[in-house]
């Protein structure tokens, strides 16, 4: 797939990752700057309507822009606690909103649509992968039914607004439990968090031919490709550069990461260990290296201050952990990432 | 004034040395009227030739040239959505407008040898469209075998697409619409030397009349007032030719070429909306840029706080009833397509992505196979459209070519008189000229 021929389209006038390229020795405060600046120009630009989209350049920046507003860095919205689910046993798990739920005989999960391995169609239009497994153990536990589930698939931007206005009952979207997501933001609403149902943290995809052999000194002048906001960014402009020295490539999705590893414009992926198997899963000739580094959890998200439901929720996770977590895991992910076990409760 | 002189110098001699030195000046600013009559019409029939024959089909290649670049990236993006069985139309769709733009890139590139602008843009495209539909297999194939990454590469595609080739796309039709204009301005331009050397003419003949009547007290001179009667016919006829060579011309460019251009430029912002729509779907959730984009395009084409309105701007300089008609029905299914896109767009956001696909490509939601889709309101759209541009294409070379038939045989004619005067000169100088024998 790797196709040299594309090769003569575009590298030259992509402004992106000219400025992205910035080096140890520009210093610290130019590479945030930078890092700043690409972050509130495509923000502003997705925000602040179309007034006069005539020339390209305009095009390529917005095209690329939408992903970005909800991914900021993790540490965005400040430090807090992110274990603050309340355990199963606590307290009633037949409130309205599980009420609401149970008359209407139907869940409501909000879901990605083309996030491999975790919620992707597959061949025959129909929604797969590990979240959508556990969208289903829900729909057991809540109604008895596992089929009993209405999929919508909500745009990331809005997702969180879509739990607010009641549009969708959960989202299972391998969504990082962030203090950002908990507290909310003037655009997007807070929203609470099970307990989480996978662990993860950043890791390094390269081409099977590469030298590098995972977050270290073997980065040194090589190309890394990360999705702009996200935990990788952060890593990469920060450790990634300074200690390591190497070049870093934002793309708005991960997704695009892949492919210009595939055209062979950047060196190496660093995304957290769920995208990351993903992407392994869609390129035969590309492997995970070295260890993992940091810590995310994905969790489910319901809307605020609904308990009764994260208590089912979280009863839900508890149970799967005996036995249908394994499973879901062992068949979409233990082929990329080894073998794992499901991770413990954590209760506020 | 030269000539005053010269007759001032004349006035020394004897009387027949004055009479032929008169018939030789008279002689001279004859031909010299008619050499530039004819070569001034001359030129302007072959610029009104250029504008016919050469300018605008080079300006309507660059158009084709836009046209199916955006054409193609609206049907990548459309294929994409539709399972590989069902998309060999689409397929087939996109194949002929690369091969299209292809063809008139060589085409252009081999014919548009003094504008350099155009050149610049067409070899910026020539460079791009190669990775350009290498990007867009790679999509392909990517998806054939159900890879998400497919996605990537197409929203590549169609950035490189955008940010890159429709722009220089543009340039360069915007280049070739230029020098079109300026070859018009050649045609229209007044042949003010021609007109100019008239006037002497008429002068000259007119003093050496008046310089007879005192030599001679004859009033009128027969042969000399033929010749100026040839030379006012010549001069008569030169002005009113221009005058409807220029109202042709004028009439061409405001009626013919702007709304061909209005047309092109609907046409085209339809196609970008058309695959901005399509890419939104493609982004699977993410596409919010894109419907930004869309709505952009939208009401590009009719928005009344928007000011561009360029549908209803195109109905406005349609020439004629039938043209007025098609922009009419195209306006009308804009507004259809516009309302469904709405519906999708609501249905997409909402998280159904299965109905808004439907709405937008056609096949089946909640069971039920929609037929009235966006797919099919933009495709009425764009042929309403392509038949107003033919409509008025047709409508440009009609004028343009009765711009140059205004001008037929002014050279030949225009000469054959001027010989006619240089011989009433001889005739009546030379009657004078006997009398002193």
């Amino acid at each position: 797939m790797g196709n040299p021929g594309a090769g003569s389209g575009g590298s030259a006038r992509d402004a992106v990752p000219q400025r992205d390229r910035r080096r140890v020795a520009g210093g610290r405060a130019a590479v945030w700057l930078a890092a700043v600046t690409l972050v509130t120009v495509s923000t502003v630009s997705c925000a602040a309507s179309p007034q006069a989209p005539t020339a390209g350049a305009r095009s390529g920046a917005q095209a690329g822009a939408p992903e970005q507003g909800p991914r900021q860095p993790t540490s965005a919205g400040g430090d807090c606690n992110t274990k603050v689910s309340p355990d199963p046993k606590s307290g009633s798990q037949n409130g309205a909103a599980v009420k609401k739920i149970k008359d209407r005989g139907k869940l409501i999960a909000g879901v990605a649509q083309n996030s491999n391995l975790w919620s992707h169609r597959n061949a025959k239009g129909k929604l797969v992968g590990f979240d959508i497994d556990l969208v289903k153990q829900l729909a057991d536990s809540l109604l008895g039914d596992r089929e009993a589930v209405e999929f919508l698939t909500v745009p990331v931007d809005r997702r969180q607004q879509a739990l607010e206005h009641d549009e969708v009952d959960v989202l299972v979207q391998a969504m990082p439990i962030t203090c950002r997501a908990l507290k909310g933001t003037p655009e997007e609403p807070a929203v609470d968090f099970s307990s989480p149902y996978f662990e993860t943290g950043q890791r390094v995809l390269v081409p099977d031919y590469s030298d590098i052999t995972g977050f270290n000194r073997t980065l040194k002048g090589k190309t890394v490709c990360t999705a702009y906001g996200s935990s990788g960014y952060e890593l990469l402009s920060g450790e990634g550069q300074k200690k390591y020295g190497a070049w870093m490539r934002g793309r708005p999705s991960v997704l695009d990461c892949l492919m210009l590893l595939q055209l062979s414009r950047v060196d190496a992926v660093l995304t957290d260990s769920g995208l990351a198997a993903g992407l392994a899963a869609q390129e035969d000739g590309a492997r995970l290296v070295g260890p993992q580094i940091g810590k995310d959890s994905y969790g489910v998200a319901v809307k605020h201050g609904t308990d009764d439901l994260l208590r089912v929720v979280n009863g839900t996770l508890e149970k799967a952990g005996e036995g249908a977590w394994q499973k879901s895991y062992d068949r979409w992910l233990k082929a990329w990432l080894g073998p794992a076990k499901p991770p413990a409760p954590q209760y506020g | 004034m030269a000539a005053s002189v010269v007759l001032g110098i004349v006035g020394t001699g004897s009387p027949p040395a004055r009479l032929r030195l008169a018939t030789l000046i008279m002689t001279l600013v004859t031909v010299l009227f008619g050499a530039l009559l004819a070569t001034s019409v001359y030129e302007r029939q072959t610029a009104a030739g250029n504008v016919a024959e050469q300018s605008a089909p080079l300006s309507a290649d660059a158009a084709e040239i836009y046209r199916s670049l955006a054409d193609a990236d609206a049907t990548a993006a459309v294929g994409f959505l539709r399972s590989s069985e069902k998309s060999h139309a689409d397929r087939v769709a996109y194949e002929a407008n690369i091969r299209t733009a292809s063809r008139l890139l060589s085409k252009a590139a081999a014919r548009t040898g003094d504008s350099f602008a155009a050149q610049r843009q067409i070899t910026i495209l020539n460079k791009e469209l190669p990775g350009y539909t290498a990007l867009v297999e790679a999509a392909r194939s990517a998806d054939r075998e159900n890879k998400p990454v497919g996605n990537s590469y197409l929203r590549y595609a169609s950035e490189q697409m955008r940010s890159t080739m429709l722009p220089a796309a543009e340039d360069m039709y915007h280049a070739e619409t230029r020098r079109m204009a300026a070859i018009r301005a050649d045609a229209t331009e007044p042949p003010w030397a021609a007109y100019g050397a008239g006037l002497l003419v008429l002068m000259v003949i007119g003093f050496c009349s008046y310089r007879l009547y005192l030599a001679t007290n004859r009033l009128l001179n027969l042969g000399l007032v033929a010749a100026a009667g040839a030379v006012l016919v010549s001069l008569v006829w030169l002005t009113a030719g221009h005058a409807m060579t220029r109202s042709s011309l004028e009439n061409s460019d405001t009626h013919g070429s702007a709304s061909v251009q209005l047309l092109t430029q609907s046409r085209i912002a339809g196609l970008k909306a058309r695959g901005n729509e399509n890419m939104a779907l493609v982004a699977r959730g993410e596409g919010a840029a894109y419907s930004q984009e869309f709505d952009y395009w939208a009401s590009a084409m009719d928005d009344k706080d928007k000011g561009q309105r360029l549908m209803q701007r195109s109905e406005r300089q349609a020439e004629d009833k039938a043209g007025r008609g098609l922009v009419a029905d195209a306006w009308a299914e804009l507004k259809n397509w516009k309302k469904l896109h709405n519906q999708a767009r609501k249905q997409d956001d909402g998280g159904d992505y299965e109905a808004a696909l439907a709405r937008t490509i056609g096949g089946k939601a909640d069971g039920k196979t929609v037929k009235n889709t966006t797919e099919r309101s933009f495709a009425t759209m764009d042929r309403k459209l392509a038949a107003a541009v033919d409509h008025e294409q047709k409508q440009f070379q009609e004028q343009a070519e009765s711009g140059r038939g205004a001008l037929t045989g002014l050279p030949v004619g225009g000469s054959v008189l001027c010989l006619l005067g240089v011989a009433g000169v001889f005739l009546g100088v030379g009657k004078r000229l006997s009398e002193y024998r």
